[in-house]
């Protein structure tokens, strides 16, 4: 799995961290059952704290995609397919309302009218 | 050229000791018992055989060892691998190891009546090891030089987009899960064994199934890092061997697709000019030394850790 951060971006570094394992499961890389690398392995390979690193891990078991074993670490969720290509698209949907200038509320109005 | 080379090497070199026996066996005739010795003890020759079934049984195996040599050369070469002159010795000499103790044994019964007069097992010793090994040096010359393989047609690298600034690592592996999976079977159906079987005496077996199961578990899986300090390749559930490369000895990366017979086998794998951390058939990452030296692994998404060997590689090259 690739994950890759760029210190100058405004994004923090923990929300870079998240959004690598999603690309990585959106494009299927990683796939149900499958292991994160150990948080101390990631965070000394980029030269950032372990605990940015587990931050980034605690955020996407809320999301529902990971779960966070004892014994064998951060490990992928059955439900994290579906739910990653939803994150994904939902931020290219932010991106694309804030492009044109609709705003939350206008975009969120949308959507209920998509969902109904 | 090469491959008649090859298979001269391979084919008539052991045929040529072969026949080279079976004239001498026609010379010495004369000076012959009709049965001789093929095995010594202590206190000398204990087991006999006729000579002509001897002779048959020594030609016959030595005929069909050439043929599985000159088979297996010939079907790598046409494969496209690398033939080592080493193995081409090798095999050669072991083809021709049956025309040696023929030799040796007649030797040993020259100018007797009987095959219990047969001389010291040591000379019959010397003439089958002696022959062997002047058939694999003679095969190996035949040879020739290892031909390296061929480059593959240059195309472009893969890379990962990595930005300027950006810092990124690529964490994976590959694993064979059959084998796996396998060693526990192994194990597991050899407990129930015991268990169920209190009288039969298996326990000998134990240390065959705990090699097994080790060797299994030794080659099941491989891992690999890139990152900014270089790539970190580990196989197996111990991580041993490992091997670590920095970016000072690192040309360029690619992914390439093995074969169940690539590089000989499972495991970590050494030929000439790679060395392969392999645990499956499939896509493998490729990176390629400055010396030449390429060094594979069976990894998952391959493309994406070769793109960011170069990626790494370009940034080191442009600071």
């Amino acid at each position: 799995m690739l994950i890759r951060i760029d210190p100058a971006s405004q994004a923090p570094l923990f929300e870079q961290v998240a959004a690598s394992v999603r690309r990585a499961l959106s494009d299927g890389e990683l796939a149900k059952g499958h292991q994160l690398p150990p948080a101390r392995e990631v965070a000394t390979s980029l030269d950032i704290n372990v605990h940015t690193v587990l931050r980034a891990y605690g955020l996407l078991r809320d999301e529902g995609l990971i779960e966070l074993r004892r014994r064998r670490g951060a490990v992928v969720t059955g439900a994290a397919d579906t739910r990653a290509r939803l994150n994904t698209l939902a931020g290219e949907l932010a991106d694309e309302a804030r492009r044109v200038g609709v705003d939350l509320d206008e975009l969120t109005e949308i959507v209920k009218e998509k969902f109904a | 050229m090469k491959t008649t080379r090859l298979a001269l090497a391979a084919g008539a070199v052991p045929l040529t000791a072969l026949g080279g026996a079976w004239a001498l066996q026609g010379a010495w005739s004369a000076r012959l018992p009709e049965v001789v010795a093929v095995h010594w003890g202590t206190s000398g020759p204990d087991r006999s055989s006729t000579l002509s079934t001897l002779t048959g049984v020594t030609l016959g195996i030595g005929a069909a060892l050439t043929l599985v040599t000159l088979v297996a050369v010939l079907a790598s070469r046409a494969r496209g691998s690398a033939v080592p002159r080493s193995a081409v010795g090798f095999t050669a000499g072991m083809a021709a190891l049956p025309a040696g103790v023929l030799v040796g044994s007649m030797y040993a019964a020259l100018d007797t009546t009987s095959w219990r007069e047969a001389g010291s097992a040591w000379s019959a010793v010397v003439w089958a090891l002696g022959l062997s090994v002047v058939a694999g040096a003679i095969a190996a010359l035949v040879a020739g030089r290892t031909e390296r393989r061929a480059s593959p047609e240059p195309r472009d690298l893969p890379s990962a987009g990595l930005q300027p600034g950006e810092r990124a690592t690529w964490i994976g592996g590959g694993t064979n899960y059959p084998m796996t999976f396998g060693g526990l079977a192994v194990a597991c159906g050899y407990g129930l064994l015991q268990v169920s079987l209190p009288d039969f005496d298996v326990m000998p077996f134990a240390l065959v199934v705990l090699v097994v199961v080790l060797a299994m578990a030794a080659t099941c899986r491989v891992r690999v890092r890139v990152d900014a300090d270089g790539v970190a390749l580990s196989l197996g559930l111990f991580g041993f061997p490992h091997r670590t490369l920095t970016f000072d000895e690192i040309a360029s990366a690619d992914t390439e697709q093995m074969t169940m017979w690539s590089a000989g086998g499972y495991g970590l794998r050494r030929g000439v000019g790679y060395t392969a951390f392999k645990v499956r058939a499939g896509e493998a990452l490729a990176v390629t030394l400055t010396s030449g030296h390429v060094v594979k692994a069976t990894v998952d998404h391959a493309d994406r850790a070769a793109g960011l060997v170069n990626d790494l590689v370009a940034a080191r090259q442009s600071a």
